[in-house]
């Protein structure tokens, strides 16, 4: 027989799956409006892939929470660094491509924005005493956000952009892991 | 039965929910469902429509458990949702009785006197029906003709004027003046 309180207990887990839901739907809606962003300044429809992923990952870390649902504002926030460095070198130099790679500077702002960005991921992290969990969902978010401002999948500048992210990340949880 | 949480234990579970960790869920559940109910009886003196408070109360409390503040108290901040449900409760139950109120008053101010009216009417009937079955056979038949066209000569007219004031003595002696 379901007794009153765990028919309660029932409503109330139904009320916090609902939250957490709503949470998620706000994430989505967040990479939503990056890449509207991004379609508005002219980046190629490839580059939407990143997105899609962006929404899914920042989706699921709000759901999930702990962590990596800590580090989705965080990741979008630092995102908007490489995001809008890309755009900006973009329509100060413009932008070409041709076999073997593009002819611009997106290389070195990728890497450049990335370094930053990882830095900052790094910053927080260690101001607000966070885990792993958090530093490789932030970095891969920013990474993603950062990846959706490349006029195209030039895949040295996304993988860049990742290394530049990773390089201060990384050595931040080398130095907590031997301190600790 | 399980030991119930002290405040900084609940605070902490608290921080666990709003993060996302499912498993606080019944652990805050229980160390709030008491102190809930209890405010909200306190609140609307009703223990049955206090549960139903405290529920739709900790429902919005578990919906939004990541807006949760954790430098502020857990249980300060479920009595605050509570009370604001409970006052939402009472003034639409003040408001609610006021519109019953309201809308009895006017119904028996519209239809009172229209129905006590209804009643004295077909009261009246019923007694004047009476009389006229009381009245000699000669007398109904000159009431019946005085409605009858072509039946206005002054004889009809006169028995008809001789009838009608036997039958009003008649109900003055019965019903008086009304």
């Amino acid at each position: 027989m379901v007794t009153p309180e765990v028919r309660r207990l029932a409503e109330i887990e139904r009320a916090f799956v609902r939250g957490r839901l709503e949470l998620a739907a706000a994430g989505v809606l967040a990479a939503g409006v990056l890449m509207f962003v991004a379609w508005a300044l002219g980046v190629e429809g490839k580059t939407f892939w990143f997105g899609v992923a962006l929404m899914a990952l920042s989706a699921a870390s709000l759901y999930f929470g702990r962590a990596p649902g800590r580090a989705v504002l965080p990741a979008f926030v630092i995102g908007v660094i490489p995001f809008s460095a890309l755009l900006i070198v973009q329509a100060m130099s413009g932008h070409g491509c041709h076999t073997g790679g593009c002819n611009t500077l997106c290389l070195p702002t990728c890497v450049a924005s990335g370094l930053v960005a990882g830095a900052l991921v790094a910053t927080v992290a260690v101001r607000v005493r966070e885990t792993t969990g958090f530093v490789v969902a932030a970095g891969t978010m920013v990474w993603l956000v950062g990846a959706l401002g490349c006029p195209c999948i030039a895949w040295s500048s996304v993988a860049g952009m990742a290394a530049g992210i990773a390089a201060p990340s990384l050595w931040v949880l080398f130095v907590r892991r031997r301190q600790a | 039965m399980a030991e119930p949480l002290t405040r900084e234990a609940l605070d902490a579970e608290m921080v666990r929910l709003a993060q996302g960790d499912r498993d606080a869920v019944p652990v805050v559940y229980r160390a709030l469902w008491p102190v809930v109910v209890r405010y909200c009886a306190a609140f609307v003196g009703d223990r049955t429509e206090a549960e139903d408070l405290a529920q739709v109360s900790l429902l919005k409390l578990f919906e939004q458990a990541h807006d949760y503040d954790p430098d502020k108290p857990a249980e300060a901040w479920a009595l605050t949702i509570a009370a604001w449900e409970c006052r939402t409760f009472r003034s639409k139950r003040t408001r609610a009785e006021k519109n019953v109120d309201k809308m009895m008053r006017s119904r028996s101010q519209e239809s009172s006197p229209n129905l006590e009216h209804e009643v004295w009417k077909r009261q009246a009937i019923d007694a004047m029906k009476r009389l006229v079955d009381e009245m000699p056979q000669v007398d109904r038949q000159a009431l019946v003709d005085s409605f009858v066209d072509g039946l206005s000569e002054p004889r009809h007219r006169k028995r008809k004027q001789r009838v009608l004031e036997r039958l009003r003595r008649r109900w003055k002696e019965i019903h008086g003046d009304t």
